[in-house]
């Protein structure tokens, strides 16, 4: 089934400030005209469909707080409240940090309002602890985040999931949320595409997967484990022309996660295993009704390695991703796809080749697909390459818009 | 402000059929006010705390970690001599 690219687009060094890194993180939200674009450590925001860019500086659009603008930052537009949602994760100081819930009407320079999360707000008795590693997601009622939380060793203590009602992140009442924590499973990822109940995944070992499930009205999080097949968390390599590494960063966290009816998704990298010569896109779908492994639709190859995936539905329910590609003949390269369930095939593309790899073989840690909030059958995916330069100058940020 | 954790409370359903055991927890509710209102922390921001130059950029390139931190509490690793063949076919990219 071909895979139609709508927009592809480069942000360039004006839409970027050259404040850009090979570890890219790059996030993207859509509607209307409108793009806002996060990764380290710039943000940009787009009114004519990516024609033009202003960078919306992560270090001087809020005022700093704890140790100042750090690096992971999350885009998400609310279907519900047509709200622009910027998380911004920021440096320890005193040993604890701050996670910055930016909303905004418009996505423009002066128009956000923030919220600050310390580990202490949600506990008084988490002190010492900083937060890192955020995901985003939303539901009919509420914006959903999650993350690790880590002691002044960088020790992992626990993971946290914040259910945001949405409804009161407009106007100036305070702010209604619910906390949930666990100390059992680490970097929780939240589905895109839920309806009035957020799903979330985390891995139980390397052979089984938990999925939590918490309703919008509810003050409960349940959940039930599923045995999958087995993986290997690295060692990670991958050699791309010249024998360049750019998978030394990579990990088996999840990475992406989806909701499509009963289908419930996960994605993650995987090292090599028997029968995968290269580090691959493990994939898992479960029946959250009747809680069995629906399949395993890996994405792989005997000559190139793929890594940080992320998916979402569209408003059809098909599910498209996006993920890099590199190793063999390729430097670490851009790709989008769809899952074509008829043909049992992941339709992929590559949206952009790099023309090198990362000087120190750093590259990650994660990318974001969501349904475009006007055109639903489409979707938006974030990206990056480097083009012309092995730095973090040569880092190319990029936004795709497609469609099956 | 935060209300106090409540202690977890745990209960199990067991199902007849065969299905994952399903558990529950409970979870806290609480209420944040606003840090900052529309737009009046930009000025300050940028009075207190300029853009970062390129070369304390080029040093947080430079910081960042080989491997990420750890994601989760220790565990033991499945034997890959279990890996079960593929439950579908393979797939390669369709380049373009």
């Amino acid at each position: 089934m071909p895979l139609t690219l709508l927009k592809n687009l480069d942000l360039d060094d004006v839409a970027t400030g050259e404040q850009t890194g090979t570890v890219g993180e790059p996030t993207v939200a859509a509607a209307g005209k409108k793009l806002f674009v996060t990764g380290n450590w710039f943000a940009s925001m787009s009114a004519d469909s990516g024609a033009s860019w202003s960078l919306v500086d992560p270090f001087t659009e809020t005022p700093p707080v704890a140790g100042g603008f750090c690096c992971d930052q999350l885009a998400l537009h609310s279907r519900i409240r047509k709200l622009w949602i910027w998380i911004l994760q920021y440096s320890s100081a005193n040993d604890t940090n701050v996670l910055r819930v930016a909303v905004s009407t418009t996505a423009e320079s002066g128009s956000w309002r923030w919220w600050d999360f310390t580990p202490a707000l949600l506990n008084p008795a988490w002190k010492k602890l900083w937060l890192d590693y955020p995901d985003i997601s939303e539901s009919d009622g509420c914006i959903w985040l999650t993350s690790n939380v880590f002691d002044a060793n960088d020790k992992w203590k626990r993971a946290v999931v914040l259910k945001l009602t949405t409804a009161s992140m407009i106007g100036s009442g305070p702010l209604n949320y619910g906390h949930w924590t666990t100390t059992q499973h680490g970097s929780l990822r939240l589905a895109q595409g839920a309806g009035n109940t957020m799903y979330f995944g985390a891995q139980n070992g390397t052979n089984g997967v938990r999925v939590f499930s918490w309703k919008d009205s509810a003050s409960t999080v349940s959940f039930f484990d599923v045995g999958v097949t087995p993986w290997r968390n690295g060692p990670y390599t991958s050699k791309g022309p010249g024998n360049v590494e750019w998978l030394s960063r990579c990990d088996d966290r999840i990475t992406g996660a989806w909701l499509a009816g009963n289908q419930f998704g996960l994605l993650w990298t995987s090292s090599p295993v028997p029968g995968r010569p290269n580090p691959f896109i493990r994939a898992a779908r479960i029946n959250v009704v009747s809680r069995v492994l629906i399949d395993e639709p890996d994405l792989w190859s005997p000559d190139h390695a793929f890594a940080y995936p992320a998916a979402a539905p569209n408003s059809k329910g098909r599910i498209g991703m996006t993920a890099f590609i590199g190793g063999g003949s390729l430097h670490p390269s851009h790709l989008v796809g769809v899952r074509n369930d008829t043909a049992g095939t992941w339709d992929t593309v590559v949206a952009k080749q790099g023309s090198h790899g990362p000087a120190d073989t750093k590259w990650g840690d994660y990318l974001s697909i969501r349904r475009h909030r006007s055109q639903s059958t489409t979707w938006v995916a974030s990206g990056f390459t480097l083009q012309g330069g092995t730095s973090r100058k040569h880092v190319e940020p990029r936004v795709v818009q497609f469609k099956v | 402000m935060a209300t106090k954790p409540k202690a977890k409370s745990k209960s199990k359903s067991k199902s007849k059929n065969a299905k994952p055991e399903v558990m529950v927890e409970k979870a806290v509710i609480a209420s944040l006010s606003l840090s900052g209102k529309q737009g009046s922390g930009l000025a300050k921001a940028l009075a207190l705390r300029p853009p970062p130059t390129p070369a304390q950029l080029d040093a947080r390139q430079a910081a960042a970690k080989l491997k990420r931190k750890p994601s989760g509490p220790a565990r033991k690793g499945a034997a890959i001599s279990k890996v079960k063949p593929p439950v579908v076919p393979p797939t390669t990219p369709r380049m373009k």
